[in-house]
């Protein structure tokens, strides 16, 4: 072994180099985490041996981060694929409603629109005749109401498009509900009659202001308590108003409707929101109604924050129960 | 001549018969899918004139079971549904026209003289 201060010579110079070459060997397979060692004792194979282990953990750094890298970069490749697979989905459902709807929709135009045309050329053959027939009269009834349920119809439906196009401003304003609660039944008494059916109010004897869109929420009553004056025959529809605060201590305030009607069972209480689900096409002919009542309904409960269940047991009637904030703000609480 | 129209609307069903019966067709109804295969069965009308969405058994159903007694039997769909793919349906489901509500009832006029028995 020669120590430093000792001049050296060529062999050990050699040998030391071969030392060192050899032990670089592992970085030819990409490998560069080792630390090179030197047994000559020289000051410039010192500083080589220093040299080389400096690029030598510069390069396994490097490589380090550079995986650390792909690996991110395929996460995020793996994260933003899923999130475009989930958008790609969700709009091809959306579609795919949207068609649904617009065949219903042409279904439901089409069975009025038949009986209009339809009576009205059957008017028209017997007025050629020279004798219009015992049952114009009727006749004519019959093409007026169909006129009116189509206007219904579109009334329904430009309604509903315009909340999905976020042409629909809500104008929340003070009011007390139980005023409120009574006038707006009062608008249908004449419909609840009809059938029979008694109206009940549940209401407290006082109860403080709420601020929430009027006019959005009456045309949501008028919905739900219509429907319960048309299935409901020799019965009584109950509407009830009360206060009720939620988990994050909001103020929230429901009305319910509940009326002895034929109730819905438990495989069409899931449908019945959907748009144009009436259990089967024969109740729109008993029942009258767009289809569109409660999709409306539900559409703009949501828009004021709130919600709307159903509870019903087959043959027991129905309690609709609409829930919304006792004040109405406009962001970030809504949706 | 007898024709059997089947048709749940009640309105749209009086309407369509008393049409045609000023053009002295004889004619028989149905209001559902049940009824009209066995008012097929019964009455032998020459042709069925047939609404899709029924209640009890759909009007592909019916159409079905009346093809596997009499497979001749002319069947034209009348229905509300005006897509594309029920006009296919109807004439591979074995109907020999569709007609889409509303109708044009001359152009039923021609197809049931074109298809009866």
């Amino acid at each position: 072994m020669l120590t430093s201060n000792m001049q050296i010579d060529i062999s050990q110079l050699h040998t030391a180099m071969r030392e060192i070459s050899d032990q670089l060997c592992q970085a030819v397979n990409g490998d560069f985490n080792f630390v090179v060692h030197c047994s000559i004792a020289d000051e410039e194979a010192e500083k080589l041996t220093l040299l080389v282990n400096f690029v030598l953990s510069a390069a396994a750094r490097a490589i380090d981060q550079r995986e650390l890298q792909t690996a991110n970069l395929d996460k995020i490749v793996a994260e933003r694929t899923a999130m475009l697979t989930e958008a790609k989905e969700s709009a091809e459902a959306a579609s795919q409603a949207k068609s649904q709807f617009l065949a219903s929709m042409s279904h439901e135009l089409r069975t009025p629109l038949n009986a209009v045309i339809g009576y009205s050329e059957l008017i028209l053959e017997e007025l050629e005749d020279g004798a219009p027939g015992a049952n114009t009269h009727n006749d004519l009834m019959v093409i007026r109401d169909a006129g009116r349920h189509l206007l219904g119809l579109i009334n329904d439906v430009l309604d509903l498009s315009r909340i999905e196009a976020g042409q629909t401003d809500i104008f929340p304003e003070y009011f007390d509900p139980l005023a409120f609660t009574r006038s707006t039944a009062a608008t249908l008494h004449t419909l609840i009659q009809s059938k029979g059916n008694v109206l009940k109010f549940e209401l407290p004897d006082q109860t403080g202001r709420i601020h929430t869109d009027m006019g959005k929420v009456r045309q949501c009553l008028i919905n739900i308590l219509g429907n319960a004056a048309k299935f409901t025959e020799h019965g009584s529809i109950t509407l009830g108003y009360r206060e009720s605060s939620s988990k994050d201590h909001r103020r929230y305030v429901e009305w319910w409707i509940k009326d002895t009607g034929p109730g819905i069972g438990p495989d069409q209480i899931q449908k019945i929101f959907e748009a144009f689900t009436q259990a089967d096409g024969s109740i729109n002919r008993r029942y009258g109604g767009t289809g569109l009542g409660l999709t409306l309904t539900t559409t703009l409960c949501r828009m004021l924050g709130g919600d709307i269940r159903v509870e019903s047991t087959l043959g027991q009637g129905s309690t609709f129960i609409m829930r919304l904030p006792g004040y109405y703000q406009a962001t970030g609480i809504n949706p | 001549m007898i024709i059997l129209v089947a048709e749940d609307d009640s309105r749209n069903r009086e309407m369509l018969v008393r049409r045609l019966l000023r053009r002295n067709y004889s004619v028989l109804e149905a209001e559902n899918g049940l009824s009209v295969v066995e008012m097929a069965k019964a009455q032998h009308p020459d042709i069925i004139l047939m609404d899709i969405a029924m209640p009890e058994l759909n009007g592909w159903e019916a159409l079905a079971q009346i093809h596997a007694v009499y497979p001749e039997l002319p069947v034209i769909i009348l229905s509300a549904h005006s897509m594309i793919d029920d006009q296919r349906r109807a004439i591979s489901a074995g109907a020999v026209a569709y007609l889409s509500k509303p109708i044009d009832f001359d152009r039923l006029l021609i197809k049931i003289e074109q298809f009866r028995r």
